[in-house]
């Protein structure tokens, strides 16, 4: 379970707060105390809810005021994540320079409008549809402007594993 | 619907990909995961697909999400520890019984103890002089030393300091030094004994089995056994791990799936197959090839048991083999091969020849 949940905690997480070792910390508390009390816990229907509203009791616990306002935001389905652009959060994550260099570099390569169908698709997560919405053009145009993106993207960081 | 000529970016836009990915819809799941299993030649562009989609709806970094996960395992490890230690506990091991507690904790952890397993038997025949004086485990270790024996019938089972465990046959005994040192962690074994190793490539870790050193190198599960009395026999399911004796540095390194004899009268290393290979990642779900070219189903088998193939006649690659190889051993499914191309394999040290006469091509 720790395998199947984990991925998915920490991108809430970190997209709340963009802090990598407090995220970390908290998922780490989450699954012990799921080792610890595994007997006592409700039987849950949709487990990854359940852990991200976990998630979310102790972000709104430890983090201070302002930031707690970011946690709130992204509950209500806007994205924030603490004054922190999705690029940066996207160099902030890895961990060593010349890496967060080559991702700072390959960022650059895009347009802002690539990038900001980028950031609705994968941060948002909204659907093509959404975005089209949103953007006022057609699905189709948002799936080639992704996948643009991506072929991008995937050049320029193509020398570094992920 | 035609994915095969998708690339890692088809993949990563693909809403319905996008949605298995992160687990959201069950069709989509099902879809996605039968197409893996059926297109295992795409494995590669899938998982650069993957890597692509973590990094963009941020991800941990995998050699991260892997530290993070060792942390888990030793913190439950250590729970564990404090709850079933008892009353007879001697330097920085708990004497865990098997049944009962411990079988409840290996269900629940699943997967926490696979990590490194090392199990270990030498022969006592050969280890002292005197009939009647057995060499001390702990003789191989300097500084102060604990030692448990296993006077009982059944397995023990003891747990490290740091989370690793040992679980000895009847007669077997290990030592450890009090504290494991910083910078290696060291055991001393007569007898027959398993071991689950917590990762630490800072900190290595030696069985030491008489004139024999098992350094374990990697992560993974490691199985060493001996069976006659004049030779040792160390096997691995997976990870890697170097046999070497003590005076000479003469040895071997094996890999998953491998297996090394050695032989204390002539010093000799013999390297071949495990006997009963296991993949090294398990599966839950079927593999079922459908159409595959057995070129591809080759590559498949080496790098899920981490074996090597090779095919004599190298135009039987193309021969097309459609079959269902879930749950069985890599013997049987090299067999379903074999049946198709009128073939036999032979084992060659630790490599697999296949010769056969060819199949029917349409």
């Amino acid at each position: 379970m720790y395998k199947a949940y984990y991925q998915f905690l920490f991108s809430y997480g970190f997209k709340a707060c963009a802090n990598r070792e407090m995220t970390k910390d908290w998922i780490h508390e989450i699954f012990l105390e799921l080792w610890n009390r595994h007997e006592q816990l409700p039987v849950v229907e949709h487990v990854g809810f359940y852990l991200r509203t976990w998630l979310k009791r102790k972000i709104l616990r430890d983090l201070p005021k302002e930031q707690a306002a970011a946690a709130k935001a992204m509950e209500a389905g806007q994205s924030f994540s603490a004054g922190h652009s999705y690029e940066d959060l996207l160099v902030q994550l890895q961990t060593s320079r010349g890496v967060k260099q080559q991702v700072e570099k390959a960022m650059e390569q895009l347009s802002s409008r690539q990038l900001e169908v980028v950031r609705m698709r994968f941060f948002d997560e909204m659907s093509y549809e959404q975005i089209a919405n949103a953007t006022r053009v057609s699905p189709r145009t948002v799936y080639n402007q992704a996948y643009e993106s991506l072929t991008t993207l995937r050049r320029h960081l193509a020398k570094i594993s992920l | 619907m035609d994915h095969s000529l998708y690339r890692p970016e088809d993949f990563a836009c693909d809403e319905s990909y996008l949605r298995y990915y992160f687990k959201l819809e069950a069709k989509d799941i099902a879809y996605w995961e039968h197409w893996i299993r059926t297109h295992p030649e795409k494995l590669d562009l899938v998982m650069s697909a993957d890597q692509l989609i973590g990094f963009l709806s941020l991800q941990l970094p995998e050699e991260e999400y892997q530290q993070e996960y060792d942390r888990f395992t030793r913190a439950i490890a250590k729970a564990a520890l404090l709850e079933n230690t008892h009353a007879a506990v001697s330097g920085s091991v708990a004497v865990l019984p098997l049944t009962g507690t411990m079988e409840r904790n290996r269900r629940r952890t699943g997967a926490w103890l696979v990590m490194i397993s090392v199990l270990l038997v030498a022969g006592s025949a050969w280890l002292f002089e005197s009939r009647h004086k057995t060499l001390p485990a702990s003789a191989a270790l300097a500084g102060n030393t604990v030692s448990r024996k296993n006077t009982g019938s059944t397995v023990l089972d003891l747990v490290m300091e740091e989370g690793s465990l040992a679980r000895l046959q009847p007669g077997a005994e290990l030592s450890w030094p009090v504290h494991f040192l910083p910078g290696k962690r060291e055991l001393s074994l007569n007898g027959a004994a398993s071991f689950a190793i917590v990762k630490n490539p800072h900190r290595p870790l030696f069985v030491y089995c008489n004139n024999l050193v098992v350094e374990v190198l990697g992560t993974g599960f490691t199985i060493i056994t001996g069976k006659h009395e004049n030779t040792v026999s160390v096997s691995v399911s997976s990870g890697k791990v170097q046999v070497y004796e003590k005076k000479t540095n003469a040895g071997v390194v094996l890999t998953p799936n491998q297996k090394v004899i050695y032989t204390v009268a002539g010093g000799r290393f013999e390297t071949m197959l495990a006997d009963h290979p296991q993949l090294l990642t398990p599966q839950s779900l079927p593999v079922v090839f459908n159409g595959a070219r057995v070129y591809d189903v080759t590559r498949w088998l080496e790098a899920g048991f981490g074996i090597d193939i090779d095919m004599e006649d190298e135009t039987l690659y193309n021969c097309i083999f459609s079959g269902n190889i879930s749950g069985t051993g890599f013997f049987d499914a090299l067999n379903q091969v074999c049946m198709l191309l009128h073939a036999r394999y032979e084992v060659k040290g630790a490599r697999v020849l296949i010769r056969g006469a060819g199949c029917d091509t349409r």
